[in-house]
């Protein structure tokens, strides 16, 4: 199955879910800003970092959103200041 | 196009004017992400305003631009949705 690049972007209310959730991610991705994520997945993967996450989350008052980049709008990337762009990893879309 | 805008900004006021500045763009979608449908031009011009508000060495502001296809597959999870475009016509 195809990988996919993804960016994860979230916004949790309470502190011990929001670390649960930056820990999740630390595992599936490349923290790139405070609460922004990089994520190269296939759709098993992002269907079991979706889950795991939602286990983790107060719907009602957490917001979590799921940004995916082709590689033409990958290329595309721009950015001001510190930081880097998106890692290089070799992935394919149907 | 649709471009996501999202900052870490360093500095309560440089943030405060940041964000101001990505409202002229864009809407709020999250604490420091906008979600704006904008031409060349408009992403040109918000990247220069952006860039005179920063610390290039304590600030970021990443840009990313979704095609039509993308946009399509975004998903979400919490309050919210998407933020609208009659150009693209999703709601």
């Amino acid at each position: 199955m195809s990988a996919r690049f993804w960016i994860v972007a979230y916004d949790i209310a309470e502190p011990k879910r929001l670390h649960a959730v930056a820990a999740t991610l630390e595992s599936a991705g490349t923290r790139v800003q405070k609460s922004v994520f990089e994520c190269v997945l296939d759709a098993a993967g992002f269907a079991d970092l979706r889950e795991r996450l939602n286990q983790c989350i107060d719907p009602a008052s957490d917001r979590v959103r799921y940004y995916p980049l082709c590689p033409w709008c990958v290329e595309r990337f721009a950015w001001q200041g510190t930081g880097a762009p998106p890692e290089d990893h070799t992935y394919y879309v149907v | 196009m649709f471009v996501i805008v999202c900052y870490d900004i360093a500095d309560e006021r440089r943030l405060r004017r940041v964000a101001r500045e990505a409202e002229n763009f864009g809407t709020r979608v999250q604490k420091s992400v906008f979600e704006c449908h904008v031409d060349g031009a408009q992403l040109a011009e918000m990247q220069q305003r952006i860039a005179r508000l920063i610390d290039p060495l304590a600030d970021q502001v990443r840009y990313y631009r979704l095609c039509p296809k993308d946009v399509e597959v975004i998903v979400f999870d919490g309050p919210g949705s998407v933020t609208a475009d009659w150009e693209y016509g999703i709601v």
